[in-house]
This record gives structure tokens, C-alpha cells and sequence, in this order.
């Protein structure tokens, strides 16, 4: 469903991506991890190009994402969340929800209302549909985030550290939500540095230092077996 | 009563207090139609440096926009507006309140792109980010996300654009236009008295501008309660 293909980003003279090789099937739950400053997070803003990659290409269902027409449509299908939510402070949480798919004439706005309706049901936030983002906490800010990209019906959805942001009983909420989403199938892209979680929840986790994918596998493999010097280095950073 | 006498001839003879009239009208004209003009251009040219950063794309458009705004913000506005007048409308028979107005509107499109590009790179880049993932294009990220957000800033900071264009308009007299400050040397060029004229304008000056001032934080408010 997506494939990246030798995908380079520099800023100025310093590379933070070098030569990323990267698949990913329908279905998959796919979980990044890697030291701070590694390119986790670029690499995510590449494959959706609201960063343009340097060099090498990201296929989406086999259309290559360029700069063009089909770029906005394909980032309808490819959900994002923020690790600092970017809800919109000036519309409401249903008006958040239903700005893409109104704006863009995918749905009516009573269809778009009824729709959000049912997604604020699943994330247990239909009593604040007419609130302000910050009126709500972290945690609730960070479903409605997903229920905006959720609306749209994506086919993949990339997540950058949806929960670093938030205290404890907030990353709960959110981490349950999305392994139910996972459960239903969607494909998901996580970079995390909730190891428990990636545990559970990871069908497949890549292991990333210094912009390079430096080993991938089960959570099995990655957290029992580690291969690399660098990734049982992390491993052990993280205890 | 030398006091009375003075303030008498300035207003009252040859019903000179039109003089006053005539160039507060003319300073208001100038001013609000300048002000409007100034807005189409700078936000134009506003949009075209943004959408320039945005894309990467466009580079000798927005190397001219962005050296339209140095040039205007780099002169003094009493030389372009002469430039204007003197050179470029030099041999054409053109009503002189409309050099005016062309003139500060040029002159205030400069400050008035500046004000809009800092309200719009005021919001939070990942506001754009936002919007980019879910599916939108560059207008429609404006349109929808950004600028609704950033007008709270630019309004105000326009308003104070229309104050400051208030008292630059005073820089037409040199060219004889008849706004406030030109009216108050004419007058006193027949009372040979300088006192009572520039007083009085700078009472209206001061007035006006107290006026809008609080017009301007009344709108800051209301935005402000708007959005909590
Ligand atoms: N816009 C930018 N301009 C210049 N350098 C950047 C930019 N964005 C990221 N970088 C650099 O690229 C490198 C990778 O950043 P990135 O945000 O992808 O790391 P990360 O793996 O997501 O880290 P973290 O776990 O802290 O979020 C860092 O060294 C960062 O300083
Ligand atoms: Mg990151």
C-alpha cells in the first residue's frame, strides 16, 4: 500500500534521512522507535510530503506523491495526528471535525454532522461537540484530532507521537483508542516512544538511528532478540 | 481680547473656517480611500510572499514584492509622493487628491503587506500542517484555517495603519494638496498669524486620532471576546 523508495531529506548540509527503504501493507501496525533526533519524525512528514523529501520517492496504492493534484488527494486517504494535537482553536470540536470533508465536497455538511456525530460517540466526547479546543484536556484535544482525520475514511493513518504530550491517565485514553482502531484494520504508521504499548500493539516495529533504518522485526525479535550494538543500546537506555 | 481678535480672523472672516472644512474632508478622502487602497495592495502582495515561502515556487515574483516593500519602506514618503506628482503624472492633468490617495495607497500597501505577513506568521506552523494532512490546498488552508485566526492580529494593526495614514497625509500639503495642514497655512498666511491655524489643526488631528484609537481597542476587544 505504501512503499518509500530511497528516500533522502537534508536540511542545509545535514542529512536526517539517508536512503529510508520502507513497505508497508493494508492492514499492517507499523511502530518507529529510535533515539531523540534520529528522523522518526521527518520521515513521517516525508511519506505524506508536508515535507519534501530531497531525493527518492514515497508510492502511495502506486501513485507516486509529487506536486501535484493527485498530492491533495492522496493526503485525504493518509491521516495525520500531531503530537501537539493542531486542532483548529477557532472552530469548535465539531466544526473541526466536519471542516475537511464540507470544504473538500466529499460529504454534505448534514451528512458531515451526522458522521462526526457518530465519531464523537466512539471517542466519548459526543457532550462536547460545541466546546473549544481548549476547553477540552489533552487527552480529549488528541481523540478529536484523530476524529478529524478519522472522518475522512483514511486508508492509512500516521501518527507522531501521539501521546508525549500528555500525562499518564491522558496517554491511556488515546493509546486505547488507537489500538482499537488497529483492531478494526486500519493500517496505521506509530512513532512512539511508549515501548509497552509498541509491544502490544505493533504488528511490525522499525528500529531507527541517525536517519537510518537500522533493524526491523516482530516486537518479538526487536525487544527479546535485538541484533544491532545500537538498538540494544536503546534498549538499554530506556530501563 | 488680541486673543479673541486673532481667533476671530482665523475662523470667522471670509467664512475662512471653510478652509478648515475643506481640508478635513480632503484628510479624511485621502485617508480612507488611501487606507483602502493600501489593503488591496498589501494583502495581494501578502499572499503572493507567503505563497512564494510556501511553495518554494515563484522566486522572481516574490524577489519583487518583497523589493516593493523595501523601496516604500525604505524612502521617505513625502519623495515618492513627489516622484508620483512630479514624474510619473508630471504632464497629465490629474486631480490632485487622487495623486493623493494614490500616492499614501502605494505608500501604505508596503505596511500594510508587513502587517498582514505578521499576522499570518503569528500562527503556529503546524495550524498549515494541520490543514496540509487533511487534504487541503494552499487557499483553502488560508482561507479556512489561517486567516480566520490571524485577522484578530492584522485588524487592529490596521486600524493603527489608518491613524498613522491620518497624520502622513500632512505630507500633501507640500505638494498643495488642500488636507488639514495646508488649509491652516493658508489661513494663516492671510491673518499673518500662525498661532490660532495650527492649533486648531492640531486639535483636529488629535481629536481624530483619539477617536479612532479608541474605535481600534473597542475592535480588539470584540475579537478578543469572540474567540473565548
Ligand atoms: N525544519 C528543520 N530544519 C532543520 N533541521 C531540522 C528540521 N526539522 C528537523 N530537523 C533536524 O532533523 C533531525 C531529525 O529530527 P526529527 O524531528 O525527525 O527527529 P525525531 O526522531 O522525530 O526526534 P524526537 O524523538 O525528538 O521527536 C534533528 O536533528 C532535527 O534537529
Ligand atoms: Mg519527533
Amino acid at each position: 500500500m505504501l512503499v518509500v523508495k530511497n528516500l533522502e531529506k537534508s536540511f542545509g548540509k545535514t542529512k536526517v534521512l539517508k536512503k529510508i527503504n520502507l513497505e508497508v501493507n493494508e492492514k499492517e501496525r507499523l511502530v518507529i522507535i529510535g533515539p531523540s533526533g534520529c528522523g522518526k519524525s521527518t520521515l513521517l512528514r516525508c511519506i505524506n510530503h508536508i515535507e519534501k523529501p530531497t531525493k527518492g520517492k514515497v508510492l502511495f496504492e502506486g501513485i507516486p506523491l509529487d506536486d501535484n493534484e493527485e498530492l491533495y488527494k492522496i493526503r485525504i486517504k493518509m491521516g495525520m495526528v500531531f503530537q501537539q494535537f493542531n486542532l483548529f482553536p477557532h472552530l469548535t470540536v465539531l466544526e473541526n471535525i466536519i471542516l475537511a470533508p464540507v470544504k473538500l465536497n466529499l460529504l454534505t455538511k448534514e451528512e458531515a454532522i451526522k458522521k462526526a456525530r457518530e465519531l464523537l460517540l466512539k471517542i466519548h466526547l459526543e457532550d462536547k461537540e460545541a466546546n473549544y479546543p481548549k476547553e477540552l484536556s489533552g487527552g480529549q484535544m488528541q481523540r478529536v484530532a484523530i476524529a478529524r482525520a478519522l472522518i475522512l475514511e483514511p486508508k492509512l493513518m500516521l501518527f507522531d507521537e501521539p501521546t508525549s504530550a500528555l500525562d499518564p491517565q491522558m496517554k491511556k485514553e488515546v493509546l486505547e483508542l488507537m489500538e482499537e482502531l488497529g483492531k478494526s484494520g486500519l493500517t496505521m504508521i506509530v512513532v512512539t516512544h511508549e515501548m509497552a504499548f509498541a509491544k502490544n500493539f505493533a504488528s511490525r516495529i522499525i528500529f531507527m538511528d541517525d536517519g537510518e533504518i537500522i533493524e526491523e522485526g516482530t516486537p518479538q525479535e526487536i525487544f527479546k532478540n535485538p541484533k544491532s550494538s545500537k538498538l540494544k543500546e536503546f534498549l538499554d537506555s530506556l530501563i | 481680547m488680541k486673543l479673541f481678535e486673532n481667533l476671530y480672523d482665523t475662523l470667522i472672516v471670509d467664512n475662512r473656517y471653510l478652509f478648515f472644512l475643506e481640508g478635513l474632508k480632503n484628510t479624511l478622502i485621502i485617508a480612507f480611500f488611501a487606507v483602502i487602497l493600501g489593503c488591496i495592495i498589501g494583502i495581494f502582495i501578502a499572499l503572493i510572499r507567503n505563497y512564494c515561502d510556501y511553495s518554494k515556487k515563484f522566486k522572481f515574483l516574490n524577489f519583487l514584492a518583497k523589493s516593493y516593500v523595501n523601496i516604500i519602506r525604505g524612502t521617505p514618503s513625502i519623495l515618492q509622493l513627489m516622484i508620483i506628482y512630479y514624474v510619473i503624472f508630471a504632464s497629465v492633468d490629474i486631480n490632485i487628491v487622487l495623486v493623493g490617495i494614490l500616492a499614501f495607497g502605494i505608500n501604505s500597501g508596503a505596511y500594510v503587506a508587513e502587517v498582514i505577513r505578521a499576522g499570518i506568521n503569528s500562527i503556529d506552523k503546524g495550524q498549515i500542517e494541520a490543514g496540509a494532512s487533511i487534504g487541503f490546498k494552499y487557499y483553502q488552508i488560508m482561507r479556512y484555517i489561517i486567516l480566520p485566526q490571524a485577522i484578530k492580529n492584522i485588524l487592529p494593526a490596521l486600524g493603527n495603519e489608518f491613524i498613522t495614514l491620518v497624520k502622513e497625509t500632512s505630507v500633501g500639503a507640500y505638494i498643495g494638496i488642500v488636507e488639514l495642514t495646508k488649509a491652516s497655512d493658508i489661513i494663516a498666511s492671510r491673518t499673518y498669524d500662525y498661532f490660532f491655524p495650527l492649533i486648531i489643526v492640531a486639535v483636529i488631528y488629535f481629536i481624530l486620532t483619539l477617536i479612532l484609537s479608541k474605535l481600534v481597542s473597542l475592535m480588539e476587544r470584540k475579537l478578543n471576546n469572540v474567540s473565548s
